[in-house]
């Protein structure tokens, strides 16, 4: 009984890779001798596959970013399911982090931005894990011979020398002569190519998977239809959550997407940014809704409030929101005193009592997290200062919907603060309305 | 262009009913999921390909484990200097131990799985699923649980082998020999 538990304890630190040396060598032994624990382990190995699947298919509460894709099962071929956010991605390899492998190199990088746990200068070798291309053209050359040129933005997920996720972008795919098959997963299912040349966009315009084929062979297949095509030079698929659809013929040039009964609303006159010192047109510039955070919470805090008029809307109707800022340079502190990633939190304005807020109020009556619910939150590389964000999700259109009628007010507010030590952090400034340059905060609203 | 051509149908047919058993396979041979996953990609392919040989749908899963074998040979040279990886005895023990052939008694053997999960309580199978929560997630609740690493592997393990005994007496119901009790 007891050597039974323990075969069972030392297969579970096995699959979790977990194991000694030691341990490895007492598992081994076993293994070899005894007939009775590799009928164990094979079902082992049956459970772990149950618990994965399981695992899988109850969803993951901690999403490193909201996704529309719905999470399921990635079967090897044509088989169930989509794509899912990258921290889902990172539960598929479970036990295998400290076990990282060379699989890919970047090999150019045109005026590229990046947001990435791996390595970015050109020519550095890549391991496992995700890519997200801000701004700029850069490809990336596996090891199976195949190159995959992003075109920014673009988010791509490297699994291994043959396989990758197109999280959302476009990328062309193209293989040498004696590349082997290359898998490149999307939202909707994937594509197998063999020296191929071809362009892939996950969600651009209207959230579908198109394929695009270039040159060369390539199988498109769906997840949940299963269906399945083979593209040949001058043709063109479809994935989408009706199934798949190709046809021949290149693409057409690009339309841009028709806004149908949409929105976008400016903020209203009531856009601001609150100091904790209380002296605003000291240090704060009109220009700029502006968010700071010291460690122990020093008098140059700082956050904004934008408010805006939904006394046109009828609830009814609203059947998508999102929130667009233009992040700016400020010019004040110092980047590299802030921590590599900074978080940023919004809060939808919930407490009446703040609900007449003012662009004089101070800092301790202006409405701040406590009065509202969170309704979204975003990060920013200390390296970047310029760029659009966008929030959407349900809590906000939940929100928006039930404010309809009158006036919504979002609290935008800085959770990382600066790097321990001497030295002023970086101000984060979003354009206000009175930007010389950019667009200052906006409600996109799409209608039925 | 190839649409719905009658042997990729085929393919995709015969290889989806199996994908499970032939993944639970792999991991029996293979050391983590990512090299599981890669070679069921590998063997995909091949099986893709070689399906003609294939004469009757029914030896499908045989067929397959072994070019699942052959791609798991393959991967475990290109894997072998850098994770703990079984001999080759008991690589070839393994990959022959075949206790999976009765298709009957797999899809028993799901099921009862299935209810066997369903019966731990909620804590248990949050447990039981930690380890597939993401890199660190057992190393996270034994810091904020103030435990060892290796007391909630034990635990784990425990209910590894709990939820094995649970469906050895469900199969001995339906009249399937649990193979472990």
């Amino acid at each position: 009984m007891k050597q039974k538990e323990n075969w069972h304890l030392l297969i579970a630190k096995y699959q979790a890779a977990q194991l000694s040396d030691e341990e490895f060598v007492v598992l081994e032994e076993g293994l070899r001798n005894s007939e009775e624990l590799r009928a164990l382990f094979h079902r082992a190995a049956r459970v772990d596959s149950a618990l994965r699947l399981e695992s899988e298919q109850k969803g993951r509460p901690a999403q490193e970013e909201k996704s529309v894709i719905p999470f399921r099962k990635r079967p090897v071929f044509g088989g169930l399911a989509a794509v899912a956010t990258i921290a889902i991605l990172s539960a598929l390899s479970i036990t295998i982090a400290s076990q990282r492998r060379i699989v890919a190199t970047l090999v150019s990088s045109e005026n590229a931005a990046w947001e990435s746990s791996l390595p970015t200068v050109e020519g550095a070798r890549l391991s496992r894990g995700s890519l997200r291309l801000s701004t700029g053209i850069a490809t990336i050359q596996f090891d199976s011979g195949v190159d995959l040129t992003l075109e920014a933005p673009a988010r791509v997920f490297i699994k291994g020398p043959k396989r990758a996720i197109l999280v959302h972008g476009t990328v062309v795919i193209s293989a040498a002569d004696e590349a082997d098959e290359f898998m490149l997963e999307t939202g909707y299912g994937q594509a197998v190519s063999k020296q191929a040349e071809c362009i892939i966009s996950v969600g651009k315009t209207d959230g579908n998977d198109r394929f695009e084929m270039l040159s060369g062979e390539v199988w498109v297949s769906h997840d949940t239809t299963r269906e399945a095509v083979k593209l040949e030079s001058g043709e063109t698929a479809t994935l989408s959550s009706q199934g798949l659809h190709s046809s021949e013929g290149y693409v057409e040039e690009e339309a841009f997407e028709v806004f149908n009964r949409g929105l976008r609303l400016p903020s209203e006159k009531r856009s601001a940014t609150f100091i904790r010192n209380n002296h605003p047109q000291k240090w704060t510039r009109p220009e700029f809704l502006t968010l700071k955070k010291s460690i122990h919470g020093n008098s140059f805090d700082q956050y904004c409030v934008v408010s805006f008029d939904l006394g046109v809307l009828d609830p009814g109707e609203i059947q998508v929101a999102t929130l667009r800022l233009n992040l700016v340079p400020s010019g004040m502190g110092l980047a590299s005193r802030l921590p590599k990633l900074n978080r940023f939190a919004v809060y939808g304005l919930v407490n009446p009592d703040k609900e007449n807020w003012s662009n004089t109020d101070p800092w301790e009556i202006a409405p701040g997290p406590g009065d509202g619910k969170p309704v979204g939150g975003f990060e920013i590389p200390r390296s970047q200062q310029s760029g659009t964000i966008e929030i959407a999700g349900d809590e906000l259109l939940a929100l928006v919907k039930e404010k309809a009628g009158s006036s919504v007010s979002f609290i935008i507010v800085r959770e990382t603060a600066h790097v321990e030590g001497q030295g002023r952090g970086l101000t984060h400034a979003i354009a206000s309305a009175s930007h010389p340059e950019s667009a200052g905060p906006v409600l996109e609203i799409s209608m039925k | 262009m190839t649409n719905d051509h009658p042997s990729n149908e085929r393919f995709l047919r015969v290889f989806l009913q199996k994908e499970n058993d032939l993944r639970s396979y792999a991991r029996a041979l293979l050391p983590t999921w990512e090299v599981v996953d890669e070679v069921m990609q590998e063997a995909s392919v091949v099986m893709w390909r070689k399906l003609d040989q294939l004469k009757n749908e029914e030896e499908f899963l045989p067929w397959a484990k072994v070019i699942v074998r052959y791609e798991a040979l393959r991967a475990r040279r290109t894997f072998a200097r850098d994770r703990h990886q079984f001999g080759d005895d008991v690589f070839e023990l393994l990959a022959a131990d075949d206790f999976s052939t009765e298709e009957e008694f797999l899809a028993n053997e799901r099921s009862a799985m299935k209810g066997c999960l369903a019966k731990l309580d909620p804590a248990q199978r949050e447990m039981i699923l930690l380890p597939y929560r993401g890199h660190g997630a057992v190393l996270e609740l034994a810091k904020e649980s103030g435990r060892s690493v290796n007391s909630l592997y034990k635990k784990i393990g425990r209910l590894r082998e709990k939820l094995a005994r649970c469906i050895d007496a469900q199969l001995s119901h339906t009249g399937m020999k649990g193979e472990l009790s």
